[in-house]
């Protein structure tokens, strides 16, 4: 626990770019709350992979939404079963269907639909939410909390020595 | 933009997809061997063990080594075991998640091989349907004279007897009573002497005397009356009493043949008798047909989902509530529909009796009514060790999912039987040896069986042991009609619903045995009728005793009344005649 939390505080006070760190997350929010193995993964692999988002990041919001995925399962059957039951989108399930790339895909699962679906619509809300926090947090609490006794204390804890001998924090 | 793209990653993403491809190709043997374990497991309801299974790449297939099917009734056997399977996939139609398996080879099928260890069995098979009871299973008893039914019957049938005793004692005591007062009222021997004295007086008159003859004329004429008056009313009692006595010795007599009819009535009720006797074929065959058909539906129950896919309506698919991350794969309209899995073609060969049985089986596929052919299949085969020759050829047409029509027919010609126990606990017969030629039919049609095989069995050889408490001369008649037994023609026919089902066995063995069981059935009834009327005289020969010696004790009246008539008509006729 205390590890995962030094490795946000870590991520949050590097110096990587707020938008980079937030993209990380929105990938992550794909990735995890989606079932894994699924052809639409390999895509928010690539794009973690190429473009320069956080890996740090991107891994632990993957751990994080992956747990999250669980519980939500109930949930996101119903949404996919409501999408894919839908008579006005019948016809374009019914063109996927047909079309190998999608077969491939699971789009018809309502799991995958419905993760997916979901996943798409909480994407950008995330990334300017987590972008906003990050660059709020930087300038104002993390300011305010390495001027206070609590900090001061922390340094000298153990905390402060995983913290300070993770990878990346200098 | 250069600072968001980093070109490494591009190489890293390769690389990590390369990585992927790799670990799923070598992976994809295990995942191919557990979901053939998984899959067919799930359907027998037993454990399924597959050695290895190695992925061809061109063309793409697999090669199964060594599958091993628990047969869930008896889990130290495997219900099958296949040597060798190999079969290649329809590239294309997979991108589709589409298995379509154009040939297979399935070599070298073992059927009951022992296992190594026992296979776990995931489903409690369904209890052994024992043939219904009813004609099959009734047979000859012979009740022992001592039984509690017998004994019981006995003591009822003597209380019948003991209580007409008891009414007919009764009934003489009153007889008794009556004629007793009766007899007081009568002219009795002082009447009789008065008469005596008159007569005497009458004839002491003197003969001059013209007055006296005339008084005596009178008197004597009165006198006349007055015996004739008693005599009437002595004869007319004894007629009253004669019909009493007629009735009391009739009904003394009916007494004495009481118990017999008794005897007879029990004798009728728990006596050996060949009427409720059902036919032989059905004692001897029906256990044995029953587990058959049990194992044969049970059986087709199994490979059911092999030929039709239950498609979940609107209604169930938003009801049910699948596992965790699996949710529910929604199907909509193919513009080319192909089924999902398919098996187009399947060689196999079978190891029985020493030799190969080689079939086939063609569409094998849960979407019959995609694919629009009916599952079938054929297998033959000649000179098989103690078999002279096989086949089977079945359609499972579920083509219109709501009228499924599975047919199989087998033909077996000279099948050398094995021993065998048949009969059971009532009639143990062993049959030792026999040659079976035989036809089978079965049809399950809209959720109903019907079965029809026609069998008959050659140079047959009983063993006939003695049952527990059968009688011994049923034991000797029962052998005697065995050992003439050479050959026999056997029909077993099965129908009704799976849940609910009628066998009906029948066999010229019934005709042979009908003759000798009626005979016997006669003599050992006849034995037991005269065992239950000597225990029943025994009972009742006291209270029969008592009630004729009362019934004796009327002959005394009889006596008197008749002397007293005799004595009074004496009176009449030698007297008052001669004074006349």
């Amino acid at each position: 626990m205390l590890y995962t939390l030094a490795k946000v505080l870590n991520i949050l006070n590097s110096e990587a770019d707020p938008s980079q760190i937030s993209l990380a997350i929105a990938f992550s929010l794909i990735a995890g709350l989606t079932p894994l193995m699924s052809l639409h993964n390999l895509v928010v692999l690539f794009l973690v992979l190429v473009l320069r988002v956080n890996l740090s990041a991107f891994l632990l919001g993957l751990a994080i939404f992956s747990g999250l995925a669980y519980l939500f399962d109930p949930l996101f059957h119903a949404a996919g079963l409501s999408l894919l039951s839908a008579q006005s989108l019948e016809g374009l399930w019914t063109s996927m269907y047909n079309m190998p790339v999608f077969r491939i895909a699971r789009f018809n699962n309502t799991i995958v639909m419905g993760s997916l679906v979901v996943s798409l619509i909480l994407f950008l809300p995330v990334f300017f939410l987590a972008r906003a926090g990050i660059v709020r947090y930087r300038s104002t609490f993390l300011a305010w909390m390495k001027k206070t006794k609590l900090a001061q204390a922390i340094w000298a804890s153990s905390f402060y020595k995983i913290y300070a001998s993770l990878p990346g924090r200098h | 933009m250069r600072k968001w793209i980093r070109w490494k990653g591009l190489l890293a993403f390769v690389v990590v997809t390369a990585l992927l491809a790799f670990f799923w190709l070598a992976l994809a043997d295990g995942l191919v061997r557990r979901g053939i374990e998984r899959t067919t497991a799930f359907l027998v309801g037993a454990e399924v063990n597959v050695d290895d299974a190695d992925l061809t790449l061109s063309p793409l297939g697999f090669v199964v080594s060594r599958i091993q099917v628990t047969n869930p009734d008896n889990p130290e056997t495997n219900a099958l075991e296949i040597r060798r399977m190999a079969f290649t996939l329809d590239t294309a139609q997979l991108f589709m998640r589409k298995t379509i398996i154009e040939d297979m080879s399935v070599e070298d099928v073992a059927l009951g091989t022992p296992r190594e260890r026992p296979g776990r069995v995931y489903r409690e098979t369904a209890e052994e349907v024992s043939p219904a009871p009813g004609e099959g299973t009734s047979w000859f008893q012979v009740p022992d004279i001592s039984s509690e039914d017998v004994r019981k019957a006995i003591e009822e049938a003597n209380l019948e007897t003991v209580k007409s005793a008891q009414a007919l004692s009764d009934e003489i005591e009153n007889r008794n009573e009556f004629w007793d007062q009766r007899i007081e009222q009568l002219p009795d021997e002082d009447r009789l002497q008065e008469y005596q004295a008159r007569i005497d007086a009458l004839g002491q008159t003197r003969k001059g005397d013209l007055g006296a003859l005339l008084r005596k004329g009178t008197e004597a004429k009165d006198l006349y009356s007055d015996i004739n008056a008693d005599l009437n009313l002595l004869r007319d009692s004894y007629r009253r009493f004669s019909e009493d006595y007629r009735t009391i010795t009739a009904q003394v007599g009916g007494l004495s043949e009481l118990p017999a009819q008794d005897a007879r009535r029990i004798a009728q009720e728990y006596g050996p008798s060949a009427e409720g006797i059902g036919n032989i074929s059905s004692m001897l065959f029906g256990e044995q047909v029953g587990v058959w058909v049990e194992r044969s539906l049970r059986w087709h129950e199994r490979i059911t989902p092999l030929l039709e896919r239950r498609a979940l309506t609107a209604e169930e698919q938003r009801e049910v509530s699948p596992p965790r991350s699996e949710g529910i794969d929604m199907r909509f309209r193919e513009h080319a529909p192909v089924p999902d899995f398919l098996v187009r073609k399947a060689a196999v060969s079978v190891l029985t009796r020493g030799r190969t049985l080689t079939g086939t089986l063609a569409n094998v596929t849960p979407d019959q009514d995609i694919l629009g052919l009916p599952t079938t299949c054929l297998f033959s085969g000649e000179n098989f060790e103690g078999m002279q020759g096989i086949r089977l050829d079945g359609t499972f047409n579920h083509v219109d999912p709501s009228d499924p029509r599975d047919m199989v027919r087998l033909a077996l010609d000279g099948y050398d039987l094995r021993p065998r126990d048949l009969g059971g606990e009532v009639l143990p017969v062993e049959l030792q040896q026999g040659i079976l030629d035989t036809g089978l039919t079965a049809v399950v049609l809209g959720g109903s069986v019907d079965a029809d095989l026609d069998a008959a069995v050659r140079s047959a050889r009983f063993l006939v042991r003695q049952a527990d408490g059968q009688a011994a001369g049923l034991s000797a008649a029962v052998e005697k009609v065995f050992s003439q037994i050479s050959g026999f023609s056997l029909n077993v026919g099965v129908s009704g619903e799976p849940e609910d089902y009628a066998v009906s066995v029948s066999s010229n063995l019934d005709d042979s045995f009908r003759d000798v069981i009626d005979t016997l059935a006669k003599d050992l009834a006849a034995q037991f009728r005269m065992q239950v009327t000597t225990a029943l005289e025994q009972r009742v020969s006291g209270p029969i005793n008592s009630v004729e010696q009362q019934a004796g004790s009327l002959e005394r009246i009889d006596k008197e009344l008749s002397e007293r008539i005799s004595f009074t008509e004496g009176l009449l006729k030698s007297n008052v005649f001669s004074l006349l």
